[in-house]
């Protein structure tokens, strides 16, 4: 009886130690989850892209239209859509919306800004275009 | 009282009937050889999409029903036209490069997922603007399916 209890102890004790495993090993986030950024890019999209979006915002139609999270592991059609329309929008001003530089005029983009996000965008759609 | 009221009715006959003389131009373009449908082999499904819930704001053809010409119908048909090849043109197509082309077809697929095109005032006028979920999915297939054509296409 003692021994048919330990035996179902450590059988428990061999199940959780294995579930989690396979928790902690799926919880890491796989390489195609963070898209490498240039330095001068990554800066710039934090202080005025991040925040809205990404995978945790709160702003749904801003990370349904774009998560950076979630960028590089989109289909190549959606990607090259994806950094066309970064370059977009932001050459036309659309994007940091009006209303938002309204209470955070810190998060506006300078020009110099822009040219970087927009040739960097312009960059990524080319490369995957040759490397498809 | 009733002689006010009567005036009122005439003159607003007649801001009716001057308002006609302020007409916008109409988008009665010439068929361009650049149009999607004439540059791309679009299969008979998808293309009856495009006439039916698209093509009358985002190319240089729109048929117009027979009261949409009058003011002040005509101003705000004008206006949705204007907007709407504003944002895009496929009378246009042949001449977009190729990042055009396919952040324009995955757009098209979104915005038709996401039941934000086409806009409801239009649907209300023309019932067959209203596309059923499988024309949306049939619509959303063939995007993507230009756009993968389109790009394996392109020579490095």
């Amino acid at each position: 009886m003692i021994m048919k209890n330990k035996r179902l102890i450590s059988g428990f004790l061999f199940l959780f130690l294995f579930a989690s495993l396979v928790i902690v090993a799926s919880d890491k986030p796989t390489k195609e989850d963070t898209p490498k950024l240039p330095d001068n890019v990554k800066m710039i999209i934090d202080k005025s892209c991040f925040a809205c979006h990404n995978s945790d915002s709160r702003n749904e139609d801003a990370k349904e239209e774009l998560d950076f999270k979630k960028l590089a592991s989109l289909s190549m059609i959606k990607k090259i859509s994806a950094y066309k329309h970064i370059g977009d929008v932001v050459e036309k001003n659309e994007m940091p919306p009006k209303k938002f530089l309204e209470n955070k005029p810190e998060k506006k983009l300078t020009d110099k800004e822009k040219e970087i996000l927009i040739s960097w965008a312009k960059k990524e759609a080319e490369a995957l275009v040759k490397n498809k | 009282m009733k002689k006010s009221i009567r005036i009122i009715l005439i003159l607003l006959l007649v801001a009716f009937v001057t308002i006609q003389f302020f007409q916008p131009e109409k988008n009665t373009g010439e068929t361009s050889a650049n149009h999607i449908l004439a540059k791309e082999n679009v299969p008979e499904n998808i293309k009856i999409i495009f006439q039916n819930a698209c093509l009358d704001c985002h190319s240089n053809q729109t048929n117009y029903l027979w009261y949409h010409k009058i003011a002040p119908v005509s101003w705000m048909i004008n206006k949705h036209v204007v907007d709407g090849k504003e944002e895009l043109n496929l009378s246009d197509w042949g001449e977009m490069d190729i990042y055009d082309k396919i952040g324009t077809l995955e757009e098209i697929c979104k915005e038709v997922e996401r039941k934000k095109m086409p806009i409801t005032a239009y649907v209300k006028m023309h019932k067959k603007a209203k596309l059923s979920d499988k024309q949306v999915a049939e619509l959303c297939a063939w995007t993507e399916n230009l756009s993968l054509e389109m790009l394996y296409a392109v020579e490095n």
